[in-house]
């Protein structure tokens, strides 16, 4: 049974639990053969884009931060470069430095809402956050204690913890104190310890094997592991040695123009893929930001990946979970750094003047990289508007990773497979809903 | 014994869903004994919101087959089923996963009931229905009962 069922099936995913949006996935198998993968999933950033139109250029910060519950501030950030940058306005130090207190309460909540209430119950064989909950009661009070510490942040930073509304093109309609900053020093604190230890208690997780062949790729900045602003960098095509396959070092701009976006039959969303690449496939995230910025991570940080067992480069993506919790250490830890040399912009934004122009964007989301390009009319009106986000970026290393799955696993029985293919969906952090709702899971014979 | 605690739960800009938003506004008004806090509703905060609580009476929009603007009011405490899902977004964690995940850890309150007010469109920048809107003043009505019995 086992045998025949391997050898014909289409394995359908139509709802994915845990994974922020709608879509399916879908894997047939003929004669042994995996034939086909899909992950279909809505896009709605294109949507937004059409929104954008015609609107103003101090519009998108606004705007785009309503893409996505889980990450407003990068869309925030990337908007607000890549207006700033149309309109040749450089922001000063002391505004980078709280856009990045910001980004940092971000990915503290959703890495810490990935792990332990979206990710975990995959590895730990339960069904629901909740399920876990039961028999994990100290490790998802963990998680919900560290998800509140970076809530407070963008409370603090952002005005509110979901869709801030202080962030404006130029800086931030109001500065927080040093005193209302230092406030936060010992949560921060305290959720940092936590972090440690979230390292450790995912480092001992039991991983399935997967050894994937992706071009990563990240920002890297001056200085620090990569948040709000840096070039693009690339690890190059693995196993290439050619020109062709070389890694690349890039602004916004040129990035721009070599990440290419395309209609798939089976869905609505887009796949990107760079130009040039050839069928390679590239990937964007936790994994490419570590791979190419690991010597920057902090001390503290470094530790905890060393003593994980991460190596300089990990291509397991269903390792991701533990460099997503090194990645929280280092969030914590860099928002602590933050505090200690806060400085309060004062102003807290400077003015920005329209210009007829292109401007680009390029942040690190915390499931990639997000690219914004806007042009604008000399009024500021915003003529065109690209949105590139993360999962659009990763769609098609995801479905990749799904092929990799059945192709290792058709021994395994069907329920097996097809909770490993979710897994497998879920490594990535996908956000749908910088597409929608959520997928279901259904398995058809052939 | 701390005062009742009124959680109105939802998004302003997103038509019916601002419903809780629109009791907060009138509950703050008849009673100033409440206390009245909004949220955006995601499990986290709502845990964090009502851990250690007496009372506590959550206000939210609702998708059912009743007509919208129908009120549901549901005693937890008394165990009443909490529907969940379908779940507009898994990613976030909405009232059923909260009361699901407080009642695993320990951390409801001593008397929770939530109050659900029936919508029917949620876009960005709808405002409330007709239906919605005229149904705010008996959901204030159900808001105060609840808190008040507590």
């Amino acid at each position: 049974m086992t045998h025949e069922r391997t050898l014909q099936a289409t394995l359908r995913v139509r709802a994915l639990s845990r994974v922020e949006g709608e879509g399916g996935l879908r894997a047939r198998v003929r004669d042994g053969r995996v034939v086909e993968v899909g992950l279909d999933i809505y896009e709605p950033p294109r949507f937004f884009e059409g929104f954008l139109r015609g609107r103003s250029y101090t519009e998108p910060p606004d705007i785009t931060a309503r893409i996505c519950g889980i990450c407003p501030v990068a869309y925030q950030m990337s908007s607000c470069q890549a207006i700033e940058d149309a309109c040749g306005v450089q922001v000063p130090e002391t505004v980078w430095a709280l856009r990045r207190l910001l980004y940092c309460g971000e990915w503290i909540e959703s890495h810490a809402l990935h792990i332990h209430l979206l990710h975990a119950p995959d590895f730990l064989r339960y069904d629901s956050a909740i399920a876990m909950a039961a028999d994990h009661r100290a490790e998802v009070e963990r998680g919900l204690a560290i998800k509140k510490a970076g809530n407070d942040l963008m409370t603090l930073v952002g005005g509110r913890a979901v869709h801030p509304v202080n962030v404006r093109v130029g800086g931030f309609h109001r500065a927080p104190t040093l005193a209302e900053v230092r406030e936060h020093v010992e949560p921060l604190h305290r959720a940092r310890d936590a972090a440690l230890e979230v390292v450790q208690w995912v480092a001992g997780l039991e991983f399935p094997d997967l050894d994937q062949p992706f071009e990563y790729v990240a920002l890297r900045p001056a200085t620090g592991y990569p948040l709000e602003r840096g070039r693009v960098v690339s690890s190059g095509v693995p196993g290439r040695t050619d020109s062709a396959g070389a890694g690349f070092d890039l602004d916004a701009r040129d990035y721009d123009h070599v990440v290419a976006e395309d209609h798939v039959q089976h869905s609505t969303a887009l796949h990107a893929h760079l130009r040039g690449r050839g069928p390679g496939k590239y990937a964007v995230g936790p994994l490419a930001r570590y791979a190419l910025n690991a010597d920057r991570l902090s001390p503290l940080a470094a530790e905890a990946a060393r003593a994980a067992g991460l190596g300089a480069v990990c291509r397991n993506p269903f390792r991701s979970i533990v460099v997503r919790a090194v990645e929280l250490v280092y969030a914590l830890d860099e928002a602590l750094r933050i505090i200690d040399g806060y400085e309060p912009p004062d102003p807290p934004a400077v003015e920005v003047r329209p210009r007829a122009a292109v401007g680009f964007g390029v942040t690190e989301a915390p499931r990639g990289l997000l690219l914004h390009r806007y042009r604008l009319a000399s009024d500021g009106t915003l003529l065109d508007a690209r949105i590139v986000p993360p999962t659009s970026q990763n769609q098609a290393a995801i479905e990749d990773d799904i092929r990799g799955v059945v192709v290792d696993g058709l021994d395994l029985p069907l329920a097996e497979l097809t909770h490993r293919c979710e897994q497998a969906v879920r490594n990535w952090d996908p956000c749908i809903s910088c597409a929608t709702h959520f997928l279901d899971v259904r398995v058809e014979r052939e | 014994m701390s005062r009742p605690l009124v959680v109105c739960v939802g998004d302003p800009v997103r038509g019916d869903d601002g419903v809780g938003h629109a009791v907060a506004g009138a509950v703050r008004e008849a009673a100033p004994e409440v206390r009245v806090v909004e949220l955006a509703g995601d499990a986290g905060g709502l845990l964090d919101c009502w851990s250690g609580e007496n009372v506590v009476v959550v206000v939210d929009a609702l998708r059912s087959d009743d007509p919208p603007g129908t009120l549901r009011v549901l005693d937890v405490s008394a165990a009443d089923p909490v529907p969940a899902g379908p779940a507009t977004s898994s990613h976030g964690l909405g009232v059923a996963e909260a009361v699901a995940l407080g009642r695993v850890l320990g951390r409801l309150p001593g008397r929770l009931v939530l109050v659900g007010v029936v919508g029917s469109c949620f876009d960005v920048g709808a405002g409330l229905t007709p239906a919605v809107g005229g149904a705010v003043p008996s959901a204030v009505e159900a808001v105060l009962a609840a808190a008040r019995a507590g």
